[in-house]
């Protein structure tokens, strides 16, 4: 009885006829895959011997127009999800279809001299990136289970097979199987969960997965497919909690950010961690936002479990950041902190649905730790000659004098990274931490204050090891000679993001803006999260009006 | 008498091979295994996936058994190139032996 009332309702929404409007949902994520296929046959009439740097300009073009597109596409945006509820075509996929190509492009252009001086200065670099951007847009546009999996797994075998790039090192291939192992084991967690929930709920469509548990609920009571639900929301959990790096899911990371090629650990630590929230965002606002499961304040859901983890990122990133000596594992650590502080604000906001709108501040909290980690592993890219790269403090002894701008990007970097103003990184702490308060004061619980400052408290600690690497670059003594790679696109990249990092730091208004706007266009939420939503964007606009159509009689 | 398996058995069964999969991943060192054991332990949510759907009547489940079927296969061509890649430098495909990135 109530399986069929359940698939019955799915099949009816299901067959909203599709309408070539449709179509301009898949422009950015075709552009990729248009200029990852492209490269396949360029590549194939490459001249030996010759440097493939045409490949990255062309690769970091092709995703500047990705980028470009979603601009034209923000006021194209549809209020319902597309591709018979596969898809959703909303300005928060597009605002992070945007960051990941953006992220994938100073990734790209940080790399190409990296490469030869590696011996590996190969094509299929640059299409794994590509290929790895198209999964990333996708799975923030997933309005699906289905799609959500395949474009994450699209996003991460990519990933794997870059972190081993460097074939003549055998660090990296280490890197690579740490990162497989673990990856693919976390990714196997996350599907017994999906299938969990699909044998709850009966759909693998977000949408009705929300509806379905909270029907469960209020039918039959708390009942067995309302356990294995919650035992699926946990194995979900722990699968984006993997891909964040949060505690106890980091293991990975610092064995993996040291072994890796440099430009890409710059892109794995911010745009996968971007993506990774922006899809939990929306996994677990529209499917699992119902008050019993979504707990908080210790009422065991699913905000208690990231509540712990916000906590324990933040302890102990930054406590054994401090006890590194190598530079990528001290970022490595750093990293797994900011997840602490990002799950600040994502617990906060979360906790109830009043507060969904504090969301922004996690939007742009991403976007300025995007460019301040992708500036910093430009610098040691920059740095990353085989055989004589940058590895400890001591490596960069005197660098600062030397080599002025790369001083002066990789400050900017690490005073956004500790959250010095005026950089982006101090108004994105700022923001998070306010937004936790005032759900804090808003509620009457304390617990959120407490996180804040905890938050606090480790971001002062967190100052000492990143302005070690200021003091060790304009303070100490050079123990040796360097031969950065002197080549144009690590240098654009790194001052790019060093430029837009105080920018956002000093002008944040149009920033917040888009993540305002992307937040308020948020598709698919619940009926509690959406009149929030209604409240903060009154006037709907015309081109968001469809009616609904359901078809005359019900197929199967 | 007669008797036919039903939803429940075979959760049990897919939640048997997932755990023994998910066994051999935490005590196993040779890197194939390990990959085997991931493999067992897709398969067993394959199974999850298909047991719900033939329960539900609902076609859902056995597509997404066909995606990731495919998906494990994706991961498993990366799976064998990354370990023959560290065998060409350890010539072991022993995890343990792994400890060049520690601190």
């Amino acid at each position: 009885m109530l399986n069929m009332q359940l698939s019955q309702m799915n099949n009816l929404a299901m067959l909203t006829p599709p309408s070539a409007i449709e179509l301009n949902a898949l422009i950015p994520g075709a552009i990729v895959t248009l200029v990852a296929i492209l490269f396949i046959l360029i590549d194939v009439f490459h001249r030996k011997g010759t440097p493939r740097d045409y490949l990255a300009y062309f690769s970091v073009v092709g995703l500047g127009v990705a980028a470009a597109s979603t601009y034209f596409l923000w006021d194209d945006v549809l209020a319902r999800p597309v591709f018979f509820g596969m898809l959703y075509f909303d300005r928060f996929a597009l605002f992070f279809a945007a960051l990941a190509s953006v992220a994938g492009g100073l990734a790209i252009l940080c790399s190409p001299a990296f490469l030869r001086s590696h011996r590996m200065d190969r094509g299929e670099y640059y299409l794994l990136v590509l290929l790895s951007v198209v999964g990333m847009i996708f799975m923030v546009a997933a309005a699906d289970l289905l799609t959500l999996f395949v474009a994450f797994e699209v996003m991460s075998i990519p990933i794997y097979v870059l972190a081993g790039f460097l074939r003549d090192d055998g660090r990296s291939a280490e890197a690579a199987m740490k990162y497989f192992v673990l990856g693919a084991f976390s990714a196997t967690i996350m599907l017994y969960g999906i299938a969990l929930i699909y044998g709850a709920t009966g759909t693998t469509n977000l949408e009705f997965i929300g509806h379905n548990l909270a029907y469960l609920q209020v039918a039959e009571g708390v009942h067995a497919g309302y356990w294995m639900a919650l035992v699926g929301v946990v194995l979900i959990l722990s699968g984006f909690a993997f891909k964040i790096a949060a505690v106890p899911f980091h293991i990975w990371a610092p064995d993996v950010y040291t072994g890796s090629p440099t430009p890409i650990v710059g892109f794995m630590a911010s745009a996968v961690k971007a993506i990774a929230f922006a899809a939990m965002l929306r996994v677990m606002v529209v499917a699992f936002s119902f008050e019993s499961l979504r707990g908080g304040f210790f009422g065991y859901g699913w905000i208690d479990v990231l509540f712990v983890l916000a906590g324990a990122s933040m302890v102990l990133g930054n406590l054994v950041a401090i006890t590194q000596n190598n530079v990528k594992r001290m970022l490595a650590y750093s990293s797994v902190a900011h997840a602490g502080y990002i799950l600040v604000g994502f617990v906060a906001a979360n906790s109830h649905p009043s507060f969904f709108l504090h969301n922004d501040a996690i939007l742009f909290y991403l976007v300025a730790y995007t460019f301040g980690v992708i500036g910093a592993f430009g610098v040691l890219a920059y740095f990353g000659r085989r055989g004589e790269a940058v590895e400890t403090y001591e490596d960069l002894g005197n660098l600062g004098f030397k080599y002025p701008v790369m001083g002066l990007v990789m400050g900017i970097c690490m005073f956004s990274a500790a959250g010095i103003p005026p950089t982006a990184g101090f108004l994105a702490k700022l923001y998070i931490f306010s937004s936790a308060v005032d759900a804090s004061i808003q509620t009457g619980e304390f617990a959120f204050i407490g996180l804040v400052i905890l938050g606090v408290l480790t971001s002062v600690a967190g100052v000492y090891y990143y302005l070690k690497v200021l003091v060790y670059m304009y303070m100490k003594p050079a123990l040796r000679e360097f031969r950065p790679l002197d080549h144009i696109g690590p240098k654009v990249a790194v001052v790019a993001c060093a430029v837009l990092t105080l920018y956002l730091g000093i002008f944040p208004g149009r920033a917040l803006e888009l993540s305002r706007e992307a937040i308020v266009d948020f598709v698919g939420a619940p009926a509690a999260v959406q009149s929030v939503i209604d409240q903060a964007n009154p006037i709907v606009p015309d081109f968001a009006v469809e009616p609904a159509v359901v078809a005359a009689e019900p197929v199967l | 008498m007669s008797w036919e398996p039903t939803l429940i058995h075979y959760l049990l069964l897919s939640a048997a091979i997932f755990s023994i999969g998910l066994v051999g991943v935490l005590v196993r060192r040779n890197a194939i295994i390990l990959f085997m054991s991931i493999e067992l332990m897709l398969n067993s949510v394959n199974l999850t996936f298909i047991a719900f759907s033939k329960y539900r009547f609902d076609m859902d489940g056995h597509i997404f058994a066909f995606f990731v079927m495919a998906v494990a296969a994706a991961e498993a061509a990366v799976a064998l190139a990354i370990v023959l890649h560290v065998f060409r430098h350890k010539r072991s495909v022993n995890v343990d032996e792994a400890q060049q990135l520690r601190y």
